[in-house]
C-alpha cells in the first residue's frame, strides 16, 4: 500500500526538510507547487520568493 | 522591492554585500597599481601592492565568517541562499585576484632593476581590459544585471586574443636578441597573470548569472559530454 502524507505547516525548516513536493498557499490561493528543492532554491513565483526569504508572513 | 521583515537579517545581508564590494575595490586598485609599477618603473608602488594584499586576505576571512554565520543562524532560502553561496565562491576568486596583483608586482620589482624593454602599450591595454572586466562583473553583481555579466563572459575572448598577441611579440623580442630573454620572460609572466585575472572575472560573472537566474552556466561543454 502507498501513502501520500500532506503536512500543513508554517515551519520553514520542516517544510524544507521533510517533503518531496511543496505547495505554497497564500491567503487561500495556491501560488506555486513543485519539488521542495526548487521551491527553496529557485522558486518561479515572486510571492513564493518573498515568503521563503522572509519578506512577509 | 520588499525587504526582509527581520531588519537585523536585512542588515547582515547588506553588510555582506558591502564587504564584497569593498574587497572588489581593493582588488581593482591592486591590479591597476601593480601594472602602473611596471609602466612607470616605480617599485615603491609594487611594494605597496604587496603590503595592501594583507587587507584583501583579511577581508576574505571576514566574508567567509559572515557567510557561515548567515547559513547557520538564518537558514536562508531562494535568492538569499543563492546570494550567500555566490558570495562564498566569488570571495575566493577575489582573494586569488589579489594574489595575482602581488605576482605582477613581484615581476615589476624584477623588471625595474634593468633597462625598459620597449613600450608597454599592449601590457597597459591588457591591464585596463582585465580591470574593466572585474569592474563590470562587480557592477553586475550589485545590480543583478545578467546582460552585463554575459558581456563580461564574452569579453574574455578579446582579452585572450590580446594576451596571445603580446606573447608572440615578446617571443619575437627574445629571438631577436638573447639579452632580452630575462625581461621578456618577466613580461610574459605579467601578461599571463593578467590573462588569468580576466578568467577570475569571468568566474565572477558566471556566478552572478547563477545568483540572479538560479541556472548554472559554468562549463557548458563538460556538461554536454556528461550528457
Amino acid at each position: 500500500m502507498r501513502y501520500t502524507i500532506v503536512i500543513v505547516t508554517h515551519n520553514m525548516q520542516q517544510a524544507a526538510r521533510d517533503p518531496d513536493q511543496t505547495a505554497f498557499f497564500d491567503t487561500g490561493d495556491l501560488v506555486e507547487v513543485g519539488p521542495t528543492e526548487q521551491i527553496f532554491t529557485t522558486p518561479r513565483e515572486q510571492r513564493t520568493e518573498d515568503y521563503v526569504t522572509g519578506k512577509f508572513g | 522591492m520588499p525587504t526582509h521583515t527581520d531588519k537585523a537579517y536585512e542588515a547582515e545581508l547588506k553588510d555582506l554585500r558591502d564587504k564584497l564590494l569593498e574587497m572588489g575595490g581593493l582588488v581593482e586598485r591592486a591590479i591597476s597599481s601593480s601594472v602602473r609599477s611596471i609602466t612607470e618603473r616605480d617599485s615603491a608602488i609594487a611594494e605597496d601592492v604587496k603590503e595592501r594584499d594583507r587587507e584583501i586576505n583579511r577581508m576574505e576571512v571576514a566574508v567567509d565568517g559572515a557567510c557561515r554565520r548567515l547559513l547557520a543562524l538564518r537558514q536562508p532560502a531562494a535568492s538569499d541562499l543563492r546570494f550567500i553561496t555566490t558570495a562564498l565562491k566569488i570571495v575566493t576568486d577575489l582573494e586569488r585576484m589579489g594574489d595575482i596583483a602581488v605576482n605582477v608586482a613581484e615581476r615589476a620589482i624584477d623588471l625595474n632593476k634593468a633597462p625598459a624593454l620597449g613600450p608597454m602599450h599592449d601590457l597597459s591595454r591588457l591591464a585596463e581590459m582585465s580591470e574593466r572586466q572585474l569592474g563590470r562583473a562587480l557592477d553586475a553583481f550589485v545590480t543583478g544585471n545578467v546582460t552585463e555579466a554575459e558581456e563580461v563572459m564574452h569579453g574574455d575572448d578579446v582579452l585572450d586574443a590580446l594576451y596571445l598577441k603580446l606573447f608572440n611579440d615578446l617571443l619575437g623580442m627574445m629571438m631577436e636578441d638573447s639579452r632580452n630573454i630575462r625581461r621578456a620572460t618577466s613580461l610574459m609572466f605579467a601578461a599571463k597573470y593578467l590573462e588569468r585575472f580576466g578568467d577570475h572575472a569571468t568566474n565572477l560573472a558566471e556566478m552572478v548569472v547563477y545568483m540572479v537566474r538560479g541556472t548554472d552556466v559554468r562549463h557548458p561543454k563538460s556538461r554536454e559530454t556528461a550528457g
